[in-house]
């Protein structure tokens, strides 16, 4: 493979990106405006989940219940149920997510130190929200439960050798690199290799537009080699997304304080690596697509819903069934985001994210290589 | 005028099948994505690698593991000797976390008046989602046992401390499988991203090949041609839309419990204004790769306001908002409403009405801008 004609394929569609500013923008920015936005409005934890109540009993004990229930920053109790048909169409109309039923002889058993059933129906459509709610109502009412029940213990044991019931079992958590759970210092590493696998879908595009608009046969008549043609056009591409790269670390560090442990040496090579992988798969798939309308619709499948769902942002990895991870691992974003977190947030270096580095680097070969032999200079 | 269009919408046909790969590619990719995403949630978040370092090997140290296993959100695949080898699992990423079980663990636990054992548990807060699953069933396995060890203590009745029995019932979704949640925002989004893509792509094509040129010295009017482009794009929305419907019911149980004719009417509506933005897109749009970048970050941004990654619900309030006026979030609410809780008319209304008032606003635009902008 000549360099000097690489060269020239290099510069040939430099100029052409460059010609046309509006794009080179949207290629350089959506990518960063997209970190920022999933970023922001992605990193949410649940909270202030909506509620009711339908109490039965109305005594001084399940008013004290109600206001123990109602008492969170995590459940919000609005208007108090009055009856069934109620609860039906607040539920219908999502207006809570779950209602805690206080049957009506709530106070009459718990007294006498018999234990009292509660009901709870929840809003499944959402498990996430619906989980939450269950185990907040649960462990209040639990809470309440042990208290009145020691309550009842200590007026009813007589002797004093039980002493002050403590909990028998100390549980203490060290959270390494992310104490407070914040999600959104999880997710961010995510959207970034996420909102950085736009300019692979643009990718895509370049081979084949020529083709559709008739250019690529004229470029068969030169004298370029296949490789020449493909590695020369994906260049230019990875330095403006190497550029994309910098700027959504930037904005993640700038703008949601998130940690950067790691070299940024480190990170602008493993960018380039991801942008090797993602690219010689996009120009893979270009071969083979007729129109810019085909090469979006596969850019929507394949960078975009996998990218979002696969790459273990939302649900971890280690939790799919195993055909699956199979699967994920072969998509560019997934190692690049092990590598992304490893790196900003354990500050890992190569020692530990090589093996990442290496698959991607990998995959980035052989598929350009693929991807050389594939294009045939004839015009279908 | 009928038959102009109606040659129009065959010319469209003809050269949309002329392309397999694409109709092939536009019915059977967005289901096979739908259903890895349906088969990979459908399971609550279990089987997290984990550590163990249990120095105490006693009886209650056993129950606690048990105790742990069973709530199955543990793997517990490694079985340390010392704390000092959790620490490079913990740092490589091989465990979620590492569980130390102190030695006296069980001999503390079998009177009230022993030491109070300290178990530690250290977590891997890099990975949010994962962190939080095991935080939340560490945290609940501990206080089921601490509630058993103070109930022995008091005498043996465990009931004795439990006053209260929740019955829980969960309603619209039973198993609590999140592949309820996240299938019919995968299935909305590809319905209108498909459309909106072809409708953006649909102009700017036919300009960029020079075509569209061409085409203004037939006797076609604009308003015809829109429509016979944007044909071809609903009916392949719909024929992947039905298609993975089917499987989302009887492959992967997303319950449909409401009316067919209310989801796809409310869908139609919804897809002609998604149709429209595409249309407004390629009008702004001087190349297909710019049609292209805008279509695919709009789709981008609808993804957001889906729910399908969070439920827009738990946003800041200020993207509640602005969830508005976006159409797959008042979709989203009819779509979730009538599969799960097959709800009628009479309580979705609002939301139909919010899509045909961006509608009013969106289709006299786009058509607007069309005849604005310039058609060669």
């Amino acid at each position: 493979m000549n360099l000097a004609k690489t060269y020239a394929v290099m510069i040939k569609e430099t100029r052409h990106i460059l010609r046309d500013r509006i794009t080179f923008l949207m290629l350089l920015l959506i990518p960063v405006f997209l970190m920022i936005a999933f970023s922001y409005s992605l990193a949410v934890d649940v909270k202030e989940v909506p509620i009711t109540l339908l109490d039965g009993d109305r005594s001084p004990l399940s008013r004290e219940f109600v206001a123990v229930l109602s008492n969170s920053k995590d459940l919000v109790v609005g208007a108090e149920a009055e009856n069934y048909a109620q609860i039906e169409d607040w539920f219908d109309r999502s207006l809570i997510k779950a209602v805690v039923i206080i049957p009506p002889d709530f106070s009459e058993r718990v007294n006498a130190g018999r234990p009292v059933e509660v009901q709870i129906l929840v809003d499944g459509t959402d498990p996430t929200t619906a989980q939450f709610a269950i185990d907040h109502i649960i462990s209040r009412s639990q809470v309440f439960g042990y208290e009145i029940a020691l309550k009842t213990f200590g007026r009813q044991a007589s002797s004093a050798s039980l002493g002050p019931v403590k909990e028998p079992i100390d549980l203490r958590v060290q959270t390494w690199y992310n104490p407070t759970l914040n999600n959104q210092k999880g997710i961010i590493p995510a959207m970034l290799a996420l909102a950085l696998s736009l300019p692979a879908v643009a990718v895509m595009g370049a081979i084949v537009r020529e083709r559709e608009l008739g250019t690529l046969e004229s470029i068969f008549a030169t004298p370029l080699g296949r490789g020449e043609l493909l590695v020369g056009k994906i260049i230019p591409y990875i330095f403006s997304s190497l550029v994309s790269a910098l700027l959504c670390a930037a904005a993640a560090v700038y703008i949601f304080d998130a940690p950067f442990r790691g070299s940024l040496a480190l990170y602008v090579l493993l960018a380039m690596d991801y942008f090797l992988h993602a690219f010689s798969l996009a120009l893979l798939m270009s071969i083979f697509l007729p129109s810019q309308a085909a090469a979006s619709l596969v850019g929507l499948l394949i960078f975009l819903f996998p990218g979002f769902f696969l790459s273990g942002i939302f649900y971890p990895i280690s939790a799919f069934p195993p055909a699956v991870q199979h699967e994920a691992s072969f998509l560019p974003s997934t190692p690049f985001v092990a590598v992304v977190r490893g790196l900003m947030i354990k500050g890992q270096g190569l020692e530990s994210l090589w093996s990442h580095a290496m698959i991607m680097f990998g995959a980035g070969i052989v598929l350009t290589f693929l991807s050389i032999l594939l294009f045939r200079k004839k015009i279908r | 005028m009928l038959y102009r269009t109606w040659t129009f919408i065959l010319k469209e046909l003809i050269q949309l099948f002329r392309n397999p790969f694409l109709v092939f590619l536009v019915t059977l990719g967005p289901l096979t994505e739908m259903s890895m995403v349906a088969w990979s949630t459908a399971a609550p978040i279990e089987h997290l690698p984990t550590a163990v370092v249990d120095l105490d090997r006693s009886h209650e140290s056993r129950i606690l593991l048990a105790a742990l296993h069973n709530t199955e959100t543990f793997d517990f695949r490694y079985y340390l000797d010392s704390v000092d080898e959790t620490r490079p699992l913990v740092e490589g990423g091989d465990v979620v976390g590492a569980l130390v079980i102190p030695t006296g663990y069980g001999r503390n636990l079998s009177t009230p008046l022993g030491e109070t054992p300290t178990l530690s548990f250290t977590l891997d807060g890099s990975d949010p989602v994962a962190a939080q699953a095991a935080l939340a069933a560490v945290e609940g396995t501990v206080a089921s046992q601490s509630q058993r060890v103070v109930a022995e203590w008091m005498g043996g009745n465990p009931l004795a401390i439990s006053l209260i029995q929740p019955r829980l019932r969960v309603r619209f979704n039973e198993e609590l499988k999140k592949s309820v949640y996240t299938v019919p925002s995968e299935l909305a989004l590809i319905l209108f991203a498909i459309g909106l893509m072809l409708a953006a792509i649909g102009i700017a094509r036919e300009r960029e090949l020079g075509t569209l040129e061409q085409l203004t010295v037939t006797p076609v009017r604009r308003f015809e041609l829109i429509i016979a482009k944007t044909i071809p794009a609903v009916l392949l929305s719909y024929i992947t839309f039905m298609l993975m419907m089917q499987v989302a019911i009887h492959a992967f149980g997303v319950p449909m419990r409401g009316s067919w004719p209310l989801l796809l009417g409310s869908a139609s509506i919804f897809l002609f204004v998604e149709l429209s933005i595409g249309l407004m897109i390629s009008a702004v749009s001087a190349t297909q790769l710019q049609a292209l970048l805008g279509a695919f970050m709009w789709v981008m941004v609808e993804f957001l306001f889906s729910g399908y990654g969070v439920p827009v619900d738990n946003m800041p309030s200020i993207l509640q908002k602005i969830a508005h006026i976006f159409p797959i979030y008042h979709y989203m609410i009819i779509f979730r409403a009538v599969l799960l809780k097959g709800v009628g008319l009479e309580t979705i209304w609002p939301q139909i009405l919010a899509g045909l008032a961006i509608g009013a606003v969106v289709i006299p635009t786009a058509v607007w801008f069309l005849g604005r902008h310039k058609w060669e």
